[in-house]
């Protein structure tokens, strides 16, 4: 019966550890998404010279390069899915 | 018999899930044989990211449940309860979920890229433009459609109007608590919530009155200035509250069906055929349903949705099934709950003979909140009304407005090519005010000037359009890169759907928009008639030229790489 009872509220709190972590994602996906955009722009503005953009001085932007390590990764990812953006979107927006 | 038609929904629906949707796994796509997702392959803490199927269950689910399961059982109860109900449950099982799912796994394979890449590796680039253009016309007609639906539900009772707009202040509160405070999550949501309830309790007092026509002006100026705002003031926050809208109105709902236990007495199991359904014409069951039910059976929205964002966080392709196969089948189950909403409760809440003759979404309302309120008499039938109204039109208005984005999005895209040649003009389309305004003017001009009952079918058109070319595109995809002997499986209902689909937009450009222009004096309709219409025939023509690649690729051993 203890075990049973034991389980039940195990039960109980996973479910909750789920519905508050999918609220949670709720109310910031969008947020992150914008904000993923915006730190994308800023490392095309520094080194958009490896896509043939002008930049700003290289000395400059080499010194802020070892700090930039979550932005490339990312402008990275963005350059390999820049074929698909409506899927991307899509997802994101709830149109339905 | 409303215990009865939902036990019947869960069984049906549960039976599905662990035999053909099961035997779909681990038959046909082999998921515990498959290699690894990438979201773990991939894994970059950007946009792939391993998540709970529990999790993802419930963003996807999310995503994809809105005014749209609601809103078409709503219209297609003018057939009858039971054609409805049973375009739902079978539209559902063997077309709607197997679609999501199969998207879901396709993307999966694709290292998470969208269906409309898939398309376009297996069928030709035709197909992965068509998906552009069909998304378009889509964010036109989804301004139209919904903004007509909004328009009447403010025009029809003040209240809504009063009780939405009080909810975008709690939105805005609850904005400013999560975002620019230090308070914790559970604390802000629960005043979001509390502000929520109170919204309810002040705007049922506060009744705004205006016309339909004033309420389109006011629906116009909001979705620019709200698709234009940065999405942390209202977009955001307002999402966050409507989930629990949405949580709130499929509970209370759910349960209110099962402790109801009332008979279908108030809509006839089937009236005729050619009932009158879309614009007040003579509308076949077959073709026109998938015109009227979308979302509830299938659409084609949710493969964008599943193979944008979903399939990208797959922890495990063996999750897709729960993931994919499993919130269609919940959304078809929210679907079945306004069916017998109106089924049972419609004469208690209208009045005898009354139920047909009243709007779809009034029938929706009027009977959701007396179905409610007889289960649990502590909610009133009154206020479980508003609740219902202000649900449909909340997640309209949130379809309004990210609409409004995504179109803004796309005009700036397809100005593109103007550049080089005119700067002056790419400049102009591409100013996010500019670009805005160019959807909600069509968007809201086509609301203006016709009514949902005509608009409706034609977003639907759109959305199973590109439902259908997903269909063809799995299909191809189980012939081609998995199992030959399964295709049928997939390419039967992918016919049968663009058949449907296909026979009912032509059926649709043949009765109901030359209708619109019979009398030339009467500029709304000439409006509607013109831009409908004209939509419909590139629609008809894209997908035909897509059809043909498709059928020139299909007996080719290998896919064709684009």
């Amino acid at each position: 019966m203890k075990s049973l009872l034991g389980r039940f509220v195990r039960l109980l709190r996973q479910i909750w550890r789920v519905a508050s972590q999918v609220q949670r994602d709720k109310a910031t996906g969008m947020l992150e998404f914008e904000l993923k955009e915006l730190e994308n722009i800023f490392v095309m503005l520094l080194f958009g010279s490896f896509v043939g953009l002008p930049t700003p001085p290289t000395a400059m932007a080499f010194e802020l390069m070892p700090y930039m390590e979550e932005e490339i990764k990312l402008m990275i990812s963005r350059a390999d899915l820049a074929q698909d953006p409506l899927g991307n979107l899509l997802g994101m927006l709830e149109i339905d | 018999m409303t215990t009865l038609v939902l036990v019947v929904a869960l069984a049906i629906y549960l039976i599905f899930y662990f035999s053909f949707g099961k035997g779909l796994q681990t038959k046909l796509l082999k998921s515990q044989e498959a290699p690894a997702a990438p979201s773990q392959r991939l894994s970059d803490g950007v946009d792939y990211i391993p998540t709970s199927k529990y999790v993802l269950f419930g963003h996807h689910f999310a995503s994809i449940a809105g005014a749209g399961p609601i809103v078409g059982p709503a219209i297609a109860i003018a057939w009858g309860w039971l054609p409805g109900l049973l375009w739902i449950w079978f539209g559902n099982i063997f077309i709607g979920a197997i679609h999501d799912y199969l998207a879901l796994t396709a993307s999966v394979r694709y290292d998470g890229r969208s269906v409309q890449f898939v398309a376009q590796e297996l069928i030709g680039k035709k197909a992965g433009k068509s998906f552009g253009w069909f998304v378009l016309f889509l964010c036109f007609l989804v301004v139209a459609a919904f903004g007509d639906i909004v328009a009447g539900q403010f025009a029809g009772d003040g209240a809504v109007a009063s009780t939405f707009f009080l909810f975008c202040a709690s939105a805005i509160v609850l904005g400013i608590l999560m975002y620019r405070t230090k308070l914790p999550m559970i604390v802000s949501t629960l005043i979001g919530i509390v502000l929520l309830i109170a919204s309810f309790v002040i705007g049922k007092h506060v009744g705004i009155s205006a016309s339909k026509d004033v309420w389109f002006l006011v629906i116009f100026i909001y979705i620019i200035i709200a698709s234009s705002l940065p999405v942390n003031i209202l977009l955001q926050p307002r999402d966050y509250l409507n989930s629990f809208l949405l949580y709130f109105g499929l509970i209370t709902g759910a349960i209110g069906a099962i402790l109801a236990a009332k008979g279908f007495d108030s809509v006839p199991v089937f009236t005729s055929f050619s009932a009158k359904v879309i614009g007040g014409k003579p509308s076949p069951f077959w073709p026109t349903v998938p015109l009227v039910i979308a979302c509830g059976a299938l659409s084609g929205f949710h493969a964008l949705i599943a193979s944008g964002t979903s399939s990208k966080q797959l922890r495990d392709e063996k999750d897709g099934l729960f993931v994919g196969y499993g919130a269609m089948l919940t959304e078809g189950f929210l679907a079945t709950i306004s069916v017998i909403a109106i089924a049972a409760f419609g004469v208690q809440a209208l009045g005898e003979g009354k139920v047909l003759a009243t709007p779809p979404l009034a029938r929706f309302t009027a009977s959701y909140g007396a179905m409610v309120a007889s289960a649990m008499p502590f909610f009133t039938a009154k206020f479980m009304k508003l609740f219902a109204a202000i649900w449909v039109s909340s997640f309209a208005l949130t379809t309004l407005d990210t609409t409004n984005r995504l179109g803004r999005y796309i005009v700036s895209e397809l100005s593109l090519p103007a550049k080089d040649k005119r700067p002056g003009l790419y400049k102009f389309f591409n100013n996010k005010w500019v670009g805005s305004l160019v959807v909600a003017f069509f968007g809201i001009g086509l609301a203006w000037s016709g009514n949902y009952t005509i608009l409706w079918p034609a977003f639907s058109g759109a959305n199973q359009l590109i439902a259908s070319i997903v269909m063809l595109t799995v299909a191809m995809w189980v012939k081609k890169e998995l199992n030959e002997k399964y295709t049928n499986l997939v390419f039967i209902p992918a016919v049968f759907l663009w058949i449907t689909v296909t026979a009912a937009i032509i059926w649709y450009q043949i009765a109901i928009v030359p209708a619109h222009f019979a009398d030339p004096a009467n500029i709304k309709n000439l409006i509607t008639g013109t831009l409908v219409g004209l939509m419909n025939i590139i629609m008809i023509i894209i997908n035909i030229a897509m059809v043909v690649t498709f059928f020139k690729n299909f007996g080719k051993d290998k896919a064709v790489k684009a």
